[in-house]
């Protein structure tokens, strides 16, 4: 026997001809083992006995003790037997299960919000305490309630503006990474709701921002110890645009410090027409963890960005649609929909697996994705697949 | 207005083997006409504004890794529903 192969038998033996010697082969059977093989050209699909498939050269053949002897030892030497092993039974592959519990149509949200309970948040032991979470967006409103108490730290990379959010954009974002994960009225929004809270901003009031307040702004978290730095923005890229080899140098920078960094995917793709943008800068860095959008359905958000260009690709998708969290004052909470809103719940569990395991930078980064919940949707939209809190 | 007249901004990165030379770097990055904004030494940048005839001149100095100009980021208005 050459090569066994665990598996269950037939009883039958497949045996591999060498390249172009079927009719010596044929013969080879006949003269060593005693076996008259005839070829599928010449026989019908209700033949039972020993067959030859000449454009695979191989041939089945059922064989006793001394014939598998005999077929072996041809094996074993030259000639046009090369290879002898079992015929295994084989299966028809299932139609794909769902991988993925098929989710209720409207989320009950009286308790938690769907993003906490798809990323298991809800249910989590950890709460991120101890554990630093920079958010660089547009701020903060510093006297919202629903954040009354907690360890804030925070900083404006504005020129003229002070943190206090004037966008929203910010809080929201913040509320869903760090926020609370009980409130008196209406559902827990918040993933590490006892994480330190790292307002850094670097969107102005309008929501526009540059690289320079932005790269101040990393500099700031890791200086800071932050664990995780969340950047819920982005510029759009052109199919085959480089990545910006100064984001990937801070990026590694920050992982050789301790810190992770996670960005949006951006929201350019028309999925419903047929458009899948590429990621957006920075996420587009492969050291900066790139981050997607699902939908309660667990289907892709139409707006979500994609991976086009090799080597700059999604790497989890965090819940990104109709997502309830914090707003600047008097609103108080708003539901609205971006790879803005998935990045938070992914930079949130980080915290949560940071604080849960100690793990940082690269080894976080590897526990995320290990964890993350297979999705059956194409790797190339959801990367690992949906973020899960420990 | 040349072209040459309009400043840009930058991101220069400083390479790894210049970092504990960081300081000399960035007096040598204002020499050759950045007008710096930010020194960012956990993470080794610097930003800054030059005319936009002189960006390549930053490329020379020693122990610099990259020089980009800055992109804008803009997030849609507060009303909008997908942000």
């Amino acid at each position: 026997m050459t090569e066994p192969v665990a598996g269950e038998p037939t009883g039958r033996y497949l045996v591999l001809l060498e390249d172009d010697a079927v009719d010596a082969g044929a013969r080879e059977l006949n003269r060593v083992a005693g076996i008259r093989a005839l070829s599928t050209r010449d026989v019908g699909p209700d033949h039972t006995g020993p067959l030859i498939m000449p454009e695979l050269g191989v041939a089945v053949v059922s064989a006793d003790g001394a014939q598998l002897h005999a077929l072996a030892g041809a094996a074993a030497g030259a000639g046009p037997i090369s290879i002898v092993e079992p015929e295994r039974v084989v299966y028809a592959l299932e139609p794909a299960a769902p991988l993925v519990e098929e989710p209720p149509r409207t989320a009950d949200e009286t308790t938690f919000t769907w993003g906490l309970q798809a990323v298991g948040a809800s249910t989590s032991a950890a709460t991120g305490e101890g554990i630093r979470i920079a958010v660089l967006d547009t701020g903060l409103d510093l006297q919202h309630p629903d954040l009354a108490g907690r360890t804030l730290v925070s900083r404006s990379f504005i020129q003229g503006e002070e943190v206090q959010d004037g966008h929203g954009h910010g809080t929201h974002c913040i509320g869903t990474s760090c926020g609370p994960r009980q409130v008196t009225d209406g559902p827990g929004y918040g993933v590490a709701y006892r994480a330190e809270i790292y307002a850094g901003k670097v969107l102005s009031n309008r929501g526009s921002g540059a690289d320079g307040g932005i790269l101040a702004g990393i500099d700031w978290a890791i200086t800071n110890g932050c664990a995780v730095v969340s950047m819920s923005l982005g510029a759009p890229t052109r199919p085959g645009q480089p990545f910006s080899q100064i984001y990937e140098r801070v990026a590694t920078r920050a992982l050789a410090s301790g810190t992770l960094i996670v960005a949006a995917a951006g929201n350019d793709s028309s999925r419903s027409d047929g458009l899948i943008a590429p990621l957006s800068h920075p996420a587009n860095c492969p050291s900066i963890l790139a981050v997607g959008a699902i939908d309660v359905h667990v289907a892709m958000a139409d707006f979500s960005c994609g991976t086009v260009d090799h080597g700059c690709g999604v790497d989890l998708v965090g819940p990104g649609v109709d997502v309830h969290s914090a707003w600047p004052m008097p609103q108080r909470t708003r539901r609205i929909s971006g790879t803005s809103m998935a990045t938070p719940h992914v930079a949130g569990v980080a915290g949560l697996v940071a604080q849960a395991t100690g793990a940082r930078a690269y080894e976080l980064w590897a526990r995320l994705v290990q964890t993350a919940k297979r999705l059956p949707l194409p790797s190339t939209d959801v990367g690992s697949g949906l973020v899960q809190a420990p | 207005m040349d072209q040459a007249d309009n400043p840009v901004s930058v991101v220069v990165s400083v390479a790894d083997d210049h970092l504990d030379s960081f300081a000399e770097v960035v007096t040598d990055l204002r020499r050759a006409g950045l007008r710096v904004d930010d020194v960012l030494a956990t993470v080794g940048m610097v930003t800054g504004t030059i005319a936009a005839d002189s960006v390549e001149a930053l490329d020379a100095v020693p122990g610099v890794a990259e020089v980009e100009c800055q992109h804008a980021h803009r997030l849609p208005p507060p009303e909008s529903d997908v942000q």
